[in-house]
């Protein structure tokens, strides 16, 4: 195990620049969700957004391959999100995550992760993981 | 993580469904949430963490889970806005493998939350992963009108 690798490290932030009409249209192609509400602008607008929300599950998505991508990360064994404020179509996520859990001897860690969009936080993820060893 | 209250109940049993990981939907599943978009892969991925999810939109699924919430309560009239959502995973899922789907239902609650509780099997009752969703049921034609 990589001695760097303690309490409180930081991860990486994953900056994802903009999430498209396309993108979304694509997830929920692949998902087979077809709840009006990630399509049409004119509802959302009804609800009071300032645009389409993108699906939260395409945002938990996005966390978890954030995750596996981890350097330190062999397989994740729980991912737990909670959806906090809609993520806006045509903007940028930005994904933050340190380690607050660490036992070397078993070789876990638990990650806090949060989602932001324009410094708002949209979502707040936790993710148990088994560690590749370093 | 403190998670949205929903009562510890057990669920209403919603049904059991025969369920299959298609590696075409994979494929396409994987595209949609890669993080470089600059090149479409065109091979065969690894089953996406929350791929099982596409499970709960299947339509015979979904319905099954809406009409529990009420009488008048439709694919076509109401949607479920996801509020929370956790997987616990046991094993891997095999591209092309069947799975038994177990679905419950907790509330919903005055306020219109509901957890949907999905665990998955494999062929042999060996358990695959554990499936959490907290939902609120929206009336589209509230929305609209």
């Amino acid at each position: 195990m990589n001695t760097s690798l303690v309490r409180g490290y930081r991860l990486p932030l994953l900056a994802i620049p903009v999430i498209t009409q396309d993108q979304i249209n694509a997830y929920l192609s692949a998902s087979g969700d077809d709840n009006p509400l990630h399509t049409d602008p004119e509802l959302a607008r009804r609800i009071g957004l300032d645009g389409i929300p993108i699906p939260g599950m395409l945002v938990m998505a996005l966390v978890s391959k954030f995750v596996q991508q981890w350097c330190y990360c062999r397989t994740v064994s729980k991912l737990t999100t909670r959806f906090i404020s809609p993520v806006i179509v045509d903007g940028g996520i930005i994904i933050e995550a340190r380690v607050v859990a660490l036992d070397v001897a078993s070789h876990r860690a638990i990650l806090r992760i949060t989602v932001a969009q324009n410094g708002k936080v949209a979502a707040m993820a936790e993710a148990e993981t088994d560690l590749a060893n370093a | 993580m403190t998670g949205h209250s929903i009562p510890d109940k057990s669920g209403q049993f919603i049904g059991q469904f025969d369920v299959r990981v298609d590696a075409e939907t994979v494929r396409q599943f994987d595209n949609a949430i890669s993080l470089n978009h600059s090149e479409p892969d065109n091979s065969t991925p690894a089953v996406a963490l929350t791929y099982p999810a596409c499970w709960l939109g299947l339509p015979e699924i979904k319905q099954a889970v809406l009409a529990t919430l009420g009488e008048k309560v439709t694919i076509e009239s109401h949607t479920l806005v996801h509020l929370e959502q956790s997987f616990q995973i046991l094993a891997g899922l095999e591209i092309g493998a069947r799975y038994k789907l177990d679905v419950q239902l907790q509330g919903p609650e005055p306020d219109g939350r509901c957890r949907v509780i999905a665990n998955v099997k494999d062929i042999q009752n060996v358990d695959v992963l554990n499936m959490s969703g907290v939902f609120i049921l929206v009336n589209l034609q509230d929305v609209l009108s």
